[in-house]
């Protein structure tokens, strides 16, 4: 197994919290914990925390302190994940940033008519496949709700993942049955379950209902991944004035409580069970009412919890960028996903998602896709940071070229050119070569790079024969929901 | 100032505090139970709400403000010949079966109580059963508001609206819908009586649909 990253997927500098601030932010939670608990809507996981040691009344459980600290430590500092093929893709730890898309919009603005419209089945494999052929996405998310499957359509944003792109997952369910009908999926690719324990492919999206409540589905799913031993994050959402405190503090100890709960349902379900630690943060616009997504506080905030997992709980963490509340892939929208996507790299938030994410989660932007895509890498080149070896500071090439002289016949400058970040989205041209190739903005070659993905790429398909076994589970499950349509 | 103005001044700053004094000064200067009513507690909400619509101040000033008029109506409201003070009509409120997210349910029941309207909130992953029971158990309810977030919990309003269909209750109450995923195209399909598509639209929907209950 290589788990040797290259140091490009590592930044920092960026940092919202001083190690004092996590601690007083982790000695709150644990008074929150302790003193308002939160009521888990499951009962076997309610005995289960009362075996271990919290208190129990109804549905309200209380977490004291030594419980969440055990289930901090009992969880692994770090989550592997494969490929479709079984190949070492992500090692989720550390300061290792990866992006994904995502999720789970219920529109798509048409990359053809310009249109903001419900999504459907074409959609939902059109997005995959430009998400699959993004040098920089790396790794695949639920993606557009199948408005023709309501009660299926998670299993239809899982087939088409597998069906259609190598990268690993981060997946949403419905529910038990659904996760369940997922992990099949993936264990008939890695050939059977344990195989896929071995080899996790995908983690699974869980969240708490803020305030303060483990809904009883997002349980049994923490659960069910816990004892099968598959990776499982527990993301609350509180917005800040609504479902949260309106400071940013406040609702980071909120958020804590809620995620740590998650983690010690696990932890206490099966000991070493992986957790990926973090939350969305979100500010609510109290005028139009909706999720901000990418205001300097979200970042602020979101961004604190996974300095948070890291430096004090030595956990795997999620992170949010990419995404913006603009109604289309316009200036406000790159301006919110290039913000967000720089500061969380630099932060090293590990499973970044949500990258293509407009109107505040309600539409998909493939366009946003695909600039996004060119910002991180980008952001990766900057990683790299300065390069101090002894040739790269070219003592030799100056002494050398001396005053007046130029630097374009280096053999130097001919081999390391290749070092520096180029991009076949922006554009460098001189104005007249500009005009002449059309004089399009960014946006508008992004358009076209959508439409040329979706018309003349090429699929990244499963071998034809575990594509049928997928198939042959979609129409099982199909035929279940019309069913219960009836 | 007269102490009237000062009350609605009062109310529309959301001085919770000072508003119990406030109205009973209204009243001591003269004025009569329903005029302190309609021009010192109610007006300033209407004029609140109003600003809101337009995007012109943040949620949380309507709704201190409407906690601070509740305080007042309490006090004018025993002086009140009985049905002067009645709600603006009676409404069930819902977040559909499956589904977790309340909060903008929550909120379009709160601008309908600030606008005069009794609402019984059932909170969310509510069965339709309990829709139906909690209809049969109100007599004299005039609407209900389903929210759904989700495309895999929209159905669930179709559900209900059967269910109360089957229950022989459809002719009692207005049926509205709102959410994310349901447009006016949905709520025609499952035979709802409105739709919108935020929170002050839902205001003006629902009286719309009391005007049309009462004709
Ligand atoms: C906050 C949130 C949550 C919170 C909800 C907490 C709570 N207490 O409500 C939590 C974290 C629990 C949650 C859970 C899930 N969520 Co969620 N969530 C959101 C989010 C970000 C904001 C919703 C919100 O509160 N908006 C603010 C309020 C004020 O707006 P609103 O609800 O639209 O209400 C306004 C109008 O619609 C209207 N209105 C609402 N109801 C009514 C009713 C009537 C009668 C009328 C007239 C009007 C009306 O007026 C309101 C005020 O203006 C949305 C994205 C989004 N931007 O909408 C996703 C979103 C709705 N969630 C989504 C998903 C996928 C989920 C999960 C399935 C994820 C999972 N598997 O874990 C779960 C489902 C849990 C369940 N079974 O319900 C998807 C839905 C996709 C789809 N179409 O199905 C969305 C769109 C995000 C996304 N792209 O992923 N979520």
């Amino acid at each position: 197994m290589n788990v040797n990253m290259r140091p490009s997927f590592r930044g920092q500098g960026v940092s919202f919290l001083t190690r004092e601030e996590m601690e007083q932010i982790h000695s709150c939670t644990l008074d929150i914990l302790n003193d308002v608990g939160l009521e888990v809507q499951h009962k076997e996981a309610r005995e289960k925390l009362k075996e271990a040691g919290c208190r129990v009344e109804k549905k309200r459980v209380y977490f004291p302190p030594t419980i969440v600290e055990w289930a901090i430590n009992a969880a692994p500092s770090r989550i592997l994940l494969y490929d479709r093929d079984g190949n070492f893709s992500m090692d989720v730890s550390g300061r290792n940033a990866y992006y994904g898309v995502g999720s789970a919009e219920p529109n798509i603005i048409d990359p053809f008519t310009g249109e903001n419209r419900l999504c459907n089945e074409e959609d939902n494999k059109n997005c995959v496949k430009v998400a699959d052929a993004m040098p920089y996405i790396d790794y695949m998310m639920s993606q557009c709700q199948v408005y023709d499957h309501p009660k299926t359509s998670y299993e239809h944003e899982y087939a088409a993942m597998i069906r259609y792109s190598s990268k690993p997952q981060v997946v949403i369910t419905a529910d038990l049955e659904s996760t369940k009908n997922v992990v099949e999926m993936a264990s008939v690719v890695r050939g059977s379950l344990d195989k896929l324990v071995q080899k996790p492919l995908f983690i699974l999206y869980c969240e708490p209902t803020s305030p303060f409540v483990c809904t009883k589905e997002s349980v049994e799913k923490v659960m069910y991944m816990a004892e099968t031993g598959l990776p499982v994050l527990y993301a609350p959402i509180p917005m800040n004035g609504a479902t949260g405190p309106i400071t940013c503090a406040g609702s980071i100890i909120q958020a804590n409580a809620e995620c740590l709960a998650g983690l010690i349902i696990a932890e206490v379900t099966k000991p070493g069970a992986p957790f990926l630690y973090g939350a969305i943060i979100t500010n609510m616009d109290l005028k139009s009412l909706q999720p901000t997504y990418a205001s300097p506080e979200t970042m602020m905030e979101s961004l604190a919890m996974s300095e948070i997992g890291r430096e004090l709980y030595r956990l795997p963490t999620w992170g949010t960028a990419g995404c913006t509340s603009s109604k289309l892939a316009d200036e406000q929208a790159v301006l919110e996903g290039t913000q967000y996507i720089t500061l969380a790299g630099f932060s090293g938030a590990n499973v970044i998602h949500d990258v293509g994410y407009t109107q505040f989660g309600l539409a998909h932007s493939n366009e946003l896709v695909v600039m996004m895509n060119d910002v991180i890498g980008r952001v990766r080149r900057l990683f790299d940071s300065i390069n101090m070896s002894p040739d790269y500071l070219a003592m030799d090439d100056m002494k050398e070229v001396g005053p007046k002289g130029h630097f374009l016949g280096q053999d130097s400058t001919l081999r390391k050119n290749a070092d520096h970040w180029e991009s076949d989205l922006e554009d460098r041209n001189e104005y007249d070569r500009w005009l002449a190739l059309g004089g399009k903005t960014m946006g508008q070659r992004a358009n076209e790079r959508v439409k040329d993905i979706i018309e003349n790429g090429k699929l990244n398909s499963l071998p034809e024969e575990l594509d049928a076994q997928i198939v042959a589970i979609l129409d099982r499950i199909d035929a279940a929901e019309k069913e219960t349509m009836k | 100032m007269s102490k009237l103005t000062e009350l609605a001044a009062c109310v529309e700053a959301g001085n919770v505090n000072e508003v119990v004094g406030l109205t009973q000064a209204a009243l001591d200067e003269g004025n009569a139970p329903l005029d302190v009513l309609n021009g010192g507690l109610v007006e300033p909400i209407n004029v609140l709400g109003e600003k809101f619509r337009l995007g012109q101040i943040y949620v949380p000033e309507l709704l201190v403000a409407s906690k601070a008029m509740k305080k007042g109506v309490e006090i004018v409201k025993p002086l009140l010949v009985s049905g002067a003070a009645d709600a603006a009509g009676k409404a069930i409120f819902a977040t559909v079966a499956g589904d977790m997210h309340d909060i903008g349910k929550n909120l379009v029941v709160l601008l309908l109580e600030s606008a005069g309207f009794e609402v019984i909130d059932l909170g969310m992953d509510v069965e339709p059963e309990d829709i139906v029971e909690a209809i049969q158990e109100n007599e004299d309810v005039d609407i209900l508001g389903m929210s759904a977030m989700l495309t895999t919990t929209m159905y669930a309003m179709q559900d209900t609206i059967e269910a109360i269909e089957e229950a022989g209750l459809r002719d009692k109450v207005k049926i509205m819908i709102g959410g994310a995923p349901v447009n006016q195209v949905f709520a025609d399909q499952i035979g709802a009586d409105g739709y919108s598509a935020n929170a002050p639209l839902a205001v003006e929907l629902a009286k719309k649909l009391m005007q049309e209950k009462n004709k």
